[in-house]
């Protein structure tokens, strides 16, 4: 189980990673949408907001109405942030659970395999 | 409560979504082919009967949606359920189904619109070839037809088609002539369940629903809104085989177009050009939902690491490029193949032996997960599970050798051999091409490392670094 810093270290290494990355704004660049990151082991829940392709901010709590919920444990939602794990494949095997639309799904995940595609070549 | 998403699906569009993915222009041909199966208009029976049988389906369906209310649901609950190798040998074989209705509509519309147009084979296939080109291009472009539009679009294929069909019987005084002929002695029982087996081809493709369990108000909505659509399937095929058998010709019904002629019959030139806008209307539901479940089921594979990396590259509009374009690809190949041989009654019969197999699956996965997952939330229950899922797995699994073997009225296997030689295809690709593409992915990850890991040492070492920096000076 990862500890409420860890996460936010994670998420934070992932936004900033996010917001530098030219490919994930060229390739999402119509999509608005705001997350909810629901943390089932640690009770507490994150708000991602999405601006044309850009993640600008991930907000602690549920704030607003949500497009998309992601729910997962601490550990399963840090390692997926730091990209060390696959999140198609946690989908996939039902640790993540989703509630929203399916493009949307595609596309957060998409923004996670185009920065650990770009991780990668560096 | 649980937080409420800013769009959900509502009953409306659930039913909507299931009706329409089944009710492919494709059910105009398996109609009309079920008339030639059983004397008189007694095809009706063999819709109602299949109806019936696919309430174990549903059951089934519904059960395993409450457990994984996922758009990866196939995979989560066969893998649960048996052997991953075999759960992915049978979901890759069962994605050739969507290929075939993909093609199958391709090739009824287009060959309806060459016929209204008085035009030849060649004008169908450029009709085909111009469909598939649209339906790929317009996914490649990640253009989707609005929710509203498809609702829209549903309600008036059933309506117009039930209207056609009711206008149809109303030329013949409503008069059914032999209405129960499958019951009489004198008739082969033999013929009837070949009639159910292609009947529940009617339905096919109505559970596909389930992979929008995700995007629903409530998870309840997904079982009422399949069992609504069972509903109207079954009413809407029940008037079509009536009043195809009333009004209609054997050399008619053996077309591409039945529906065409039955409109015309019933209502003239209009009736024509209605029902010529109700068959593309149809490709509109049939191409935006199994282009968008396909690709993006391909597309999660891949992600997964079950299919080589290409399939989960997007591109600019951030569509998974590769899946559309395979699956636009094969279908225009099937399309063509079948204009050209006239041999759709073997794509009828291929889909419906492809669907029975996944509804016996379905029906052991609900058998098998009873026993393996017996203390994880079922909110839908099917009722007597560990009995019906198991004469579902029988049942639909002698539906499926059926079919694989009937083709139009006579014995035939070329379904069976289209059938066993994907089936060996997607078995050779899990034995022999996936443990290397698996292989290939972990050692890119080892090589890698892990970036939690590193930034961990990076902060103990900043710590260590830190506390060196702030001791006192020795004296």
């Amino acid at each position: 189980m990862a500890t409420r810093e860890e996460l936010r270290e994670a998420l934070d290494d992932y936004t900033g990673r996010a917001q530098a990355n030219e490919r994930v704004r060229k390739t999402l660049k119509n999509w608005n949408n705001v997350i909810h990151l629901d943390v089932t082991d640690l009770g507490i829940a994150y708000t991602m907001t999405i601006v044309n392709g850009e993640l600008t901010s991930v907000q602690d709590g549920a704030i607003g109405t949500p497009d998309l919920i992601v729910q997962g444990n601490s550990e399963d939602l840090t390692n997926i942030f730091w990209g060390d794990e696959n999140p198609a494949s946690n989908y996939m095997q039902g640790a993540i659970t989703t509630r929203g639309s399916q493009e949307d799904v595609m596309r957060l995940d998409a923004m996670a395999m185009l920065l650990y595609l770009d991780a990668e070549k560096k | 409560m649980a937080t409420q998403l800013r769009r959900a699906l509502g009953l409306r569009s659930i039913v909507s979504t299931s009706t329409g993915l089944a009710f492919a222009a494709i059910d105009y041909l398996a109609a009309a082919s079920l008339i030639g199966g059983v004397a008189g208009d007694s095809a009706w029976l063999a819709v109602v009967i299949a109806g019936v049988l696919l309430l174990l389906v549903w059951g089934a369906f519904s059960e395993l949606n409450g457990l994984f209310p996922t758009a990866a649901a196939i995979r989560l609950y066969m893998a649960k359920a048996m052997d991953d190798r075999v759960a992915l040998t049978i979901t890759f074989t069962y994605l050739l189904t969507i290929v075939l209705v993909v093609a199958a509509d391709a090739y009824i519309v287009g060959s309806a619109i060459a016929y209204v147009l008085g035009g030849a084979l060649w004008v169908a296939i450029i009709f085909i070839v111009a469909l598939l080109a649209l339906a790929t291009l317009a996914n490649l472009r990640g253009i989707r037809v609005a929710g509203s539009v498809q609702d829209i679009a549903t309600y008036t294929v059933l309506l117009a088609s039930a209207v056609i069909a009711v206008i149809a019987l109303a030329r013949g005084g409503f008069a059914l002539r032999t209405p129960l002929a499958p019951v009489d002695a004198s008739h082969p029982v033999g013929n009837l369940i070949e009639a159910v087996a292609l009947a529940i081809f009617l339905y096919s493709a109505f559970e596909w629903v389930t992979t929008s369990a995700e995007e629903a108000r409530s998870p309840q909505l997904i079982p009422r809104g399949m069992l609504i659509a069972l509903g109207l399937l079954c009413f809407v095929c029940v008037l079509l085989t009536l009043g195809m058998s009333h009004l209609l010709t054997a050399s008619q019904r053996a077309t591409a177009y039945p529906q065409l002629f039955l409109a015309e019959r019933a209502a003239g030139g209009i009736g024509l050009f209605i029902m010529l806008a109700v068959t593309m209307l149809t490709a509109v539901n049939t191409f935006n939902g199994a282009f968008l479940t396909a690709s993006r089921f391909m597309y999660a594979t891949a992600r997964e690491g079950s299919l080589p990396p290409v399939f989960a590259r997007l591109n600019t509009w951030a569509a998974p490029w590769a899946p559309i374009i395979a699956l636009g690809v094969s279908s225009l190949v099937c399309a063509i193949v079948v204009a050209l041989t006239g041999a759709w009654p073997v794509l009828v019969a291929t889909g419906a032996a492809l669907e029975a197999m996944i509804y016996a699956v379905a029906g052991y996965c609900v058998w098998r997960l009873r026993h393996k997952l017996p203390d994880q939330a079922r909110p839908f229950s099917m009722p007597l599970a560990g009995a019906l899922g198991l004469l579902s797995c029988v049942l639909f699994g002698v539906l499926a050798l059926i079919a694989s073997v009937t083709v139009g009225t006579t014995t035939n296997p070329a379904p069976l051999i289209i059938i066993l030689v994907a089936g060996a295809l997607a078995a050779a690709y899990v034995l022999l091409a996936l443990p290397r593409i698996r292989q290939a992915e972990a050692a890119r990850r080892a090589a890698r490392g892990s970036r939690r890991e590193a930034a961990r040492a990076a902060k103990a070492q900043q710590a260590v670094t830190s506390d060196l920096t702030s001791q006192p000076p020795l004296p």
